[in-house]
């Protein structure tokens, strides 16, 4: 064993403690490199785009402008950023718009505590007057893209009210700025003014969040509608196009207002290319062609990877992803059996092996890593995630134990003895490859129900014409569903999104749970000013939802993304930033010219 | 042969229908939610939201009615718009069809040239080494899924050499040695896939002909085996291989819609693909009806192959 350790320690640039990784929320980028893996380099076609170094501080390269980065991406089927709840289209949103905060990231490594940091983004400085009142007082320097409709023209505190407004209007995510009372623009363009109903300390980090108030041109909207046909924003990169199951390409923004530490405009890179790849294994053969520089990987893919690729930098990411089944809504909304028996939903809870599936879906070569989410994951890091497995959980941590024996227990004194048949259903496409061990779970996940007696046939769904708009985002299949819980970036988002009344705050409230004496929690959480005890109350949120397993929690994984050396090594270094791809992780992207693509 | 072409011509048009009118109504019973998925995922709608999105869509119409409409502007060019990126199917159609015709005729050509002279070949040394490596070669050949042999042909290269296929596309009059340095592989597996049948066909046909009075005839003369089989044989042996060709290309189709999105190649077998997945009526019913269309005419154009192959085969 201490071979496949020494081995797998050449391989892994940067190991991440479990401490750190846990408060860390996943190591940005690598992670991201699952949902579009990021890369640097010519594919054959731009070869040479690398400069030469520009100077050296402390035996480290400073950045090298110039160059094309070429990475996977999935397709898009909304490029509005105020429409969908869809992570890829939030995902896009990051390398075109901008919002008033971002997370942390810089070039080089972020110490781990301030991954949760929101820094100024459009914003250059906020004021905080009072506690129901945020000024943002935007950058002179931001502009919007200098293309038709923008032409470059300044950013101003219209537009964000304007962006405000549209997103309150449009938005399935609105419900996350429900505090907010009023956004105003003035005393001068560059200043605009959020007036809250009652105090939200986490009100900058929703902000900051990649799901909500991407900040648009009107004049975008006046023209077409929408911002489906083309994207024009004031981030990093300038959309070149979208060539439907094709690719991607982005170009630098030249006129992007954000500076690194030495004062080069960022982004880095000139041309960012997202090719769409369906099959994992033409991803990976292009990865070790090194024609793609970055990539999520399955971890049976792993070994493969690394042997044919002595120099492979190897990420291992704790992600602040939840999996979980949930349960047809007439379980709540009618009160059908079974799954309305809380009995039958620990039932289903205790015969899934937490643990065995860890280990099912960890490289093998790696001996520990993942954790048990409850409803939020352990990727979100301590201050927010109460571990099942630890004694602050209480009573209801039993119901997170492996124990066919007790599980079945349950059903008989649910009436449920001889088991029942059931359908599980779960995306068949996009998760694959993006995230590899959601379908390795859901393939599994039959033979383990089977154990307590439930016969599940499972339902493959394609993700964009059943799963995603009908099973997840509106609840309605029979049965059960095995689903991946959006990213959020504090603990109440995820309980919010989860068991506030569908509609109302729910927005990922699939089972359409309403729990009355949860509802009146949350909401008394929402409106608590001080955040020590905000994160109290959500800890006994999370202690009831782990007892009532409304929703199953599944596990959250270690997964891994490997990266070739001629990728920038500040890609691997950002914060929770997942679905801030563009922004957060791209303008830091850099081509080392140290390791040149042959 | 003028009448008998328009006869045939008139008869394409019961068959296109109904293919249009399978596919119109087929797509029309995949689960999903197209309302939804246009308006955002996670878009709560009204039910007269619901019924504005769809007004717009003309989908509100009775399913007969939205056939008409469709059709009537088929007959006029107009191939509709994509729901999904509201672009006209012409003009996605116009970048991608080039793409998987130049892929399907590259492997079309590959085939034949593998397996007409070697089925020749085989047929003329029968019960040879070379014949019993030709037969299992075609076998071989029947017996292996374009998806297995397009992986592996995806990952061994790039394990053993580094090696991957280019990924990007490159119009061939651009830059042909690109255009074809990425679509030789795939048109080379499907080449070799569809190679089998023909291969087995072409034998058995020459076998044939080779047993025939005028070809024992030919031989009794004493002509060259050279003049014997180009001459005599062959024309007569490839009347029912040039309907095998002819139904090769609903298979053909079939295998540029896996290959293309094994090797990245953005054809219309790719689209179509995704098209489906994402309940794009307008764009998998234009697809469906080209290809319908390209069956129909490639069948046509054989039975006119007949006609210059056997002088006997007369049209009216």
């Amino acid at each position: 064993m201490s071979g496949e350790s020494n081995y797998w320690d050449r391989f892994l640039i940067r190991r991440v403690s479990r401490r750190r990784a846990l408060q860390a929320a996943g190591l940005g980028s690598a992670g991201l490199a699952a949902a579009a893996a990021l890369s640097c380099g010519g594919d054959g076609e731009d070869d040479g785009a690398v400069g030469q170094p520009t100077a050296a501080t402390g035996g480290e390269l400073t950045p090298t402008p110039g160059g094309t980065y070429v990475g996977t991406m999935a397709d898009l089927y909304n490029m509005d950023p105020h429409k969908p709840i869809a992570f890829l289209t939030h995902v896009f949103a990051s390398w075109i718009y901008s919002r008033l905060m971002r997370y942390a990231s810089t070039y080089g490594e972020l110490p781990q505590e301030r991954w949760y940091d929101v820094v100024p983004e459009l914003a250059q400085e906020v004021e905080n007057p009072d506690p129901q009142t945020y000024i943002f007082k935007l950058n002179p320097e931001a502009k919007w893209h200098n293309v038709d409709p923008t032409f470059g023209r300044q950013v101003t505190a219209e537009d964000v009210v304007f962006s405000y407004n549209r997103y309150q209007e449009l938005s399935p995510q609105a419900v996350d700025m429900a505090m907010v009372d009023s956004v105003t623009a003035g005393p001068d363009d560059l200043t605009v003014t959020f007036k809250l109903k009652h105090p939200f300390p986490l009100f900058l980090r929703r902000i900051a969040c990649f799901q909500d108030l991407w900040i648009l041109p009107p004049e975008l909207i006046d023209a077409d509608g929408d911002a489906e046909k083309r994207a024009v924003g004031s981030g990093p990169f300038l959309f070149d196009h979208y060539d439907r199951s094709v690719d991607f390409e982005f170009r630098k923004n030249p006129d992007y207002f954000e500076k690194d530490q030495w004062g080069n405009r960022l982004p880095y890179l000139d041309v960012l290319r997202l090719v769409v790849i369906p099959d994992p294994n033409t991803v990976m053969s292009q990865f070790i062609a090194k024609k793609i520089y970055g990539m999520g990987v399955q971890p049976r893919l792993l070994s493969e990877v690394m042997s044919a690729v002595p120099d492979v930098i190897v990420n291992r990411v704790l992600r602040n992803l939840t999996s979980f089944i949930y349960f047809q809504d007439s379980s709540y909304v009618k009160d059908e059996g079974p799954f309305n028996d809380v009995r039958v939903r620990r039932a289903v809870s205790m015969a899934i092996d937490r643990d065995g599936l860890l280990t099912l879906v960890r490289a093998p070569m790696d001996q520990e890593g993942g954790e048990w989410p409850n409803i939020v994951p352990g990727g979100l890091g301590r201050p927010w995630w109460l571990d099942p497995k630890s004694s602050e959980m209480g009573d209801a941590a039993q119901w997170y134990k492996y124990d066919v024996a007790e599980a079945k227990a349950l059903m008989e004194a649910a009436g449920h003895g001889d088991g029942f048949d059931m359908r599980l259903h779960f995306s068949s496409t996009v998760y694959t490859n993006i995230i590899p061990y959601y379908q390795v779970v859901a393939e599994a996940l039959p033979n383990l129900m089977r154990e307590i007696g439930i016969n599940v046939t499972l339902v493959p769904e394609d993700y964009v014409g059943q799963y995603f708009p009908v099973t997840y985002a509106k609840g309605e299949f029979d049965g059960m569903a095995w689903g991946l819980l959006s990213v959020f970036t504090d603990g109440l988002g995820y309980l919010s999104n989860s068991f506030l009344p569908f509609g109302q705050g729910g927005g990922r409230n699939m089972s359409k749970v309403r729990d009355e004496q949860l509802i009146a929690d949350l909401q008394q959480a929402t409106r608590e000013p001080d955040i020590e005890a905000l994160r109290s109350k959500l800890f006994d949120i999370q202690r009831y939802i782990s007892d009532q397993m409304y929703y199953v929690p599944g596990i959250n994984p270690m997964e891994y993304t490997v990266s070739h050396p001629f990728g920038s090594p500040p890609m691997n270094n950002t914060g929770p930033t997942t679905y801030g791809l563009g922004t957060e992780t791209s303008m830091w992207g850099w081509l080392n010219p140290e390791h040149q693509n042959p | 042969m003028g009448r008998y072409i328009l006869r045939r011509l008139f008869l394409v048009v019961p068959t296109i229908v109904g293919v249009t009118v399978l596919v119109f109504l087929m797509i029309r019973l995949m689960p999903g939610d197209l309302v939804q998925q246009i308006s955002g995922e996670g878009a709560i709608l009204t039910e007269e939201e619901r019924h504005e999105v769809r007004e717009e869509l003309g989908l509100n119409r009775p399913v007969f009615q939205q056939y008409f409409v469709w059709m009537g502007k088929v007959l006029r060019g107009d191939l509709g718009t994509s729901f999904q990126t509201k672009v006209p199917v012409t003009t996605e159609l116009k970048n991608r069809l080039p793409v998987t015709m130049e892929l399907g005729l590259l492997a079309l050509l590959i085939s034949l040239c593998v397996a007409l002279p070697i089925g020749v070949v085989a047929a003329i040394r029968q019960d040879t080494m070379l014949d019993y490596v030709a037969r299992s070669g075609a076998i071989a050949f029947l017996s292996i899924p374009s998806f297995w042999m397009g992986t592996l042909v995806m990952v061994l290269p790039s394990k053993w050499w580094g090696w991957a296929p280019p990924l990007t596309y490159k119009d061939f009059w651009v830059d042909p040695r690109d255009n074809l340095y990425m679509l030789i592989l795939p048109a080379a597996i499907m080449g070799m896939l569809l190679s089998g049948t023909v291969m087995r066909m072409t034998r058995a046909q020459m076998l044939e002909v080779l047993r025939q009075d005028y070809v024992r005839t030919a031989w009794s003369k004493g002509l060259r085996e050279r003049t014997v089989v180009m001459r005599h044989a062959i024309k007569n042996a490839f009347i029912p291989v040039v309907t095998i060709v002819g139904l090769q290309i609903p298979i053909l189709v079939g295998g540029t819609v896996i290959l293309e999105s094994i090797f990245g190649i953005p054809g219309i077998g790719r689209y179509l693909l995704f098209s489906i997945g994402s309940l794009d009526y307008p764009v998998v019913q234009a697809e469906i009806l080209i290809i319908a269309l390209a069956v129909v005419v490639t069948n046509l154009a054989v039975d006119m192959t007949y006609a210059y192959l056997d002088p006997r085969i007369r049209y009216g």
